[in-house]
């Protein structure tokens, strides 16, 4: 629901990225739930506002969204579980819609807004989520819908979990596939694509290995084939090719200290794709408990990404290249995430708070960046909730 | 070129490891030592990355269309 026709270079968005990702492996065992779990998050997600010195026309604020997040785990009989997840937002600021060449020669953002009303955006996603528990093994199936008032993803998955080596060693599989339908507003107005469809499938393995009673390690792989429409109607000038194929490999290590009765985790993610972004992300969480109902959770994130092969700071006349994108999302540019998580646990009751913050810059790229982008995003996320067993 | 890759980490870690007993996995078994520890925060900070950065996937969360760019 939008409040401006005028700015209504909304959300679409994420069309650099897939729709989903991947069904989950998110548990170490075949293991059946046994209790019903409910568990409800409120957060705010606030975008930094843009310096003025770095918006050509439009509004220097971004994006504030409040989130809503509500799931259901039920165990059903012995052998199977459900689980739903419904996720509400609703976002209001402005939004980069291009870049130009300013008057010192760096690039200044296009900001939407420029009427003084800025973007108004609701986006519901619902999903469930049904496993199959056997000897050894267990199947699950997604299905999921994605709504916003000018974007509809509709995404499932089968994943499949199989322990050997004494369950020592566990290997996964999961295929998925999102269908993306688009129809920008006011398309005719502003000679916007009017409606358009995009693609994703991917599949993914991984293979989990108990090296311990106190640590476990996990591999993956996952290649992902995007075809459509991949450009962004609400940027301007935004041409992009009609694929992207995608890899990854990643590694999760947990390894649990009896003397500070704490966990470590650390992941690890290789990207690469054919519009030749590649990127590394690091990410580090310090599980620490404090007597038997308290955990202090401290965490750091880590992102460096290269710039796609089409990317430019801003259209220049000799550009020949028959793609181009000005989107701060295929620029070159590394990103650092510090959080901090408080869970309080009580019989069958627990509460969360976390905060994160979040900086982006050329200057924590790996490479060296010649040219930063202005519209780097910094953003602050905040998370209340509460988790019940019965 | 993934089946040797496979083949490669199984045989490293078959090196590398000892079988742990069922009932030696009380700890692997924490909640702070699974995967993913909180399903619902895990899940918006993915969304959030994968609709802000230029990259996403091996995040192995079932997700929806982005309502931000």
């Amino acid at each position: 629901m939008k409040k401006s026709k005028q700015n209504n270079q909304t959300a679409l968005a994420a069309l650099t990225a897939s729709a989903m990702a991947l069904p989950a492996f998110q548990t170490q065992a075949a293991t059946a739930p046994t209790e019903n779990v409910v568990s409800y998050r409120s957060s705010n997600y606030s975008e930094d506002n843009v310096p003025a010195s770095s918006v050509a026309t439009g509004s220097t604020d971004r994006y504030d969204i409040d989130i809503q997040q509500l799931s259901l785990l039920a165990p059903v009989g012995k052998n199977f579980s459900l689980k739903f997840d419904a996720l509400t937002e609703k976002l209001s600021g402005a939004s980069p819609l291009g870049t130009q060449q300013g008057p010192d020669g760096k690039p200044q953002l296009v900001m939407s807004g420029a009427s003084g009303t800025g973007i108004k955006e609701d986006r519901d996603d619902y999903s469930a989520h049904g496993t199959y528990y056997g000897d050894g093994y267990s199947t699950g199936l997604t299905y999921g819908q994605s709504t916003e008032n000018d974007y509809k993803a509709t995404y499932y998955g089968v994943d499949w979990e199989v322990e050997f080596n004494n369950k020592n060693t566990a290997f996964q599989i999961a295929v998925s596939q999102s269908d993306d339908k688009l129809s920008p507003t006011d398309a005719v107005l502003y000679g916007r694509v009017q409606s358009a469809e995009k693609e994703t499938q991917s599949i993914s393995i991984g293979l989990s290995q108990v090296i311990s009673k106190t640590k476990i390690i996990q591999f993956g792989l996952s290649a992902t084939e995007d075809s459509g429409y991949l450009s962004d109607p609400y940027k301007t000038s935004d041409l992009r090719p009609s694929t992207r194929n995608r890899v990854t490999a990643t590694t999760r290590y947990r390894s649990f200290s009896n003397s500070s009765n704490a966990a470590m985790h650390l992941d690890y993610r290789y990207y690469s794709d054919d519009w030749e972004v590649t990127s590394h992300t690091l990410g580090f969480a310090w599980h620490q408990n404090m007597g038997s109902s308290f955990v202090l959770i401290p965490s750091l994130r880590y992102y460096t990404q290269t710039e796609a092969s089409f990317y430019e700071p801003y259209q220049t006349a000799g550009n020949t290249n028959p793609y181009y994108s000005s989107d701060y999302r295929l620029s070159p540019y590394g990103a650092i995430s510090a959080g901090l998580k408080f869970v309080h646990s009580f019989q069958h009751f627990s509460y969360t708070a976390s905060i994160e913050r979040y900086e982006s810059s050329g200057d924590y790229s790996f490479d060296k960046v010649a040219v930063e982008h202005p519209g780097l995003v910094n953003f602050t996320r905040i998370t209340i909730g509460f988790d019940v067993k019965f | 070129m993934k089946s040797l890759c496979l083949a490669f980490i199984v045989l490293s870690l078959s090196a590398c490891t000892t079988s742990v007993k069922p009932w030696e996995r009380g700890t692997l078994a924490k909640p702070e030592m699974q995967w993913v520890s909180d399903p619902a925060d895990f899940a918006l900070g993915n969304h959030i990355y994968f609709s802000k950065e230029g990259s996403t996937g091996g995040a192995l969360v079932v997700g929806g269309g982005c309502g931000c760019n």
